[in-house]
Parts: C-alpha cells; structure tokens; sequence
C-alpha cells in the first residue's frame, strides 16, 4: 500500500476513530496520542494488512482501540477533559440526535467503570473475555457492569420517551 | 427478557457505530496526520535506500574475501602446491564484521518500534 492510498484510506476513518479514542480515554490529548501512534503503527504494519482496503477499517480501529488500552494501562489516572467540553468535542453539528447524540450523551452520564465497558463493548467491539483482561477485572465484573449499563440506560431511555 | 436485552444490545451498537461514524475531524489535525505519513514514507525510503547500499558494499566485501581466500587454495590443490598465506584475507574479516554489526544495531533501533503488545490481526 502506498502513501496516496494510505492516506486516502486513513481520511476516511479518521473521524471515527478520534471519537472511538476520545469516548475510551475521555481526553482529548491523549486521544489525540492514541491516534497519532495508530497511524505510525498502521503505516509500518501495513504489510500484515490481508484483505485488502476494505480489511483496512476495521483493521486500523482495532489498532487504536489496542493502543488506547496501553495508555489507559500506562497512564491510571487520567485527568478526564471537563465534561462539557467533552460533550462539545464530540457533539457533530446538525447530526439527527434521536439516536446517535442522545446515546451519546446517557453513556456519558455513566460513571466511569460502566462507561468504559460500554464504550469498548459497543465501540471498541471488544468481547467481554477480552474487556476483562485489558481492564484487570473478572468477567463476572464486565457483566455485572454491563447489565447494570444496560439497566441505566433503559431508564434514561423510557424517561427520555 | 433476553430477547428485550438482545435489542437493546443491538441498538445500542448500531447507534454507537454510527454516532462514531459521524465524528468530525479537526482539519488542522487531519493536515498533521498527513504530513507524519509523508515523514514516515520519506524516512521508509531513506532507509531502503540506504538498506540497499550498505547489502551491496557487503556483498562486495564478502565476494572480494571469498575470492583471496578460497582460490588460492583452490589453485594450490589444482597444482598440489603449499597453500600460500595472504594477509589480505584475514585483515577483510574484521572489516566486515565491524560493518556488519553496526549496520545490524542500525537496523534494528532505527526507524520504528512495533510494540509486541498491539495485535494487528
């Protein structure tokens, strides 16, 4: 793969991973880092590339979410971007907020432990085996966190309603 | 009940997926993500370049030792003659070596570090 269509590839996705970057590490330095050495890892990595561009997307998430875990793991406290500046980093203007702004912002109102289960769940695409060995914790703990996710975020959906 | 669970679970990552696909991306950000894959390529090339010099000087300095070294000996075993000594041969050897082991620490602190921990696949 070269340069042209590295970075033609890389344009394409690098909205969404920032997000992806910004809801795991919930700074929007450190997502910055995360996507930075992504991109460096990617680009000297993509010889192990199989499938072609269309592989390339999922691909290059799994990177980020892979070097978003090593600075959560590198870093244990991570001073959190102040909320409201959070939600305007990662509010898209004029986007249809009957789904995707409202989730956002539930998920955003959960406490820390259960919003990182969520977020590498759901966006991350991680299996719960795997959130439990990158976050240290049993999988009876990624469970219970996600049912109670769950439970949440269906009463701030039905009083939503 | 698990049902209900099921498409919450479905829902929730439908609309996650598409509220990360929707995401803008900073364009002075963007134009930096850019020029670090101009750096990199730049800097990939270089490399090869430099790769390719340094494989054919040693290949040359290889072929020149083999060539002092092993025909003499061949020529004294063709006329059954004494193996004559020549210098030259042993003194290539530590040339050699000393750029070879150089060029391998090169290669191997130079450019990237690919961190075991991250899974490409």
């Amino acid at each position: 793969m070269g340069e042209e269509e590295f970075i033609k590839l890389l344009h394409a996705e690098e909205g969404k991973l920032y997000r992806i970057a910004l809801a795991i590490l919930c700074n929007e330095q450190d997502a910055w880092d995360a996507l930075q050495q992504a991109t460096e890892r990617a680009w000297y990595g993509r010889g192990t590339l199989r499938g072609g561009d269309k592989a390339f997307p999922a691909w290059i998430k799994k990177i980020l979410v892979n070097q978003s875990l090593n600075i959560l793991r590198s870093k244990k406290r991570i001073t959190p971007t102040d909320p409201q500046e959070m939600w305007d980093l990662l509010d898209s203007p004029g986007e249809d907020i009957t789904d995707m702004g409202l989730i956002w912002e539930f998920v955003m109102k959960l406490g820390a432990e259960h919003r990182k289960v969520v977020v590498l769940r759901y966006l991350g695409g991680l299996s719960l085996k795997e959130i439990a060995s990158e976050l240290g914790i049993s999988l009876g703990t990624v469970k219970s966190r996600l049912n109670t996710a769950h439970s949440r975020l269906r009463e701030k959906i039905s009083d939503n309603h | 009940m698990g049902s209900e669970s099921q498409d919450l679970e479905l829902w929730l990552e439908d609309s996650m997926q598409r509220w990360a696909e929707q995401g803008q991306f900073p364009r002075d950000k963007s134009i930096q993500l850019e020029r670090m894959v101009a750096r990199m390529a730049h800097q990939e090339k270089r490399r090869r370049k430099i790769r390719a010099v340094f494989s054919f000087v040693a290949t040359f300095i290889a072929c020149i030792w083999l060539l002092f070294t092993n025909c003499p000996v061949a020529a004294a075993n063709y006329f059954s003659g004494p193996t004559p000594a020549y210098p030259l041969s042993l003194s290539i050897l530590p040339v050699l070596i000393s750029l070879a082991v150089p060029f391998i620490v090169w290669e191997k602190s130079a450019g990237h570090k690919i961190n075991d921990e991250v899974r490409y696949e």
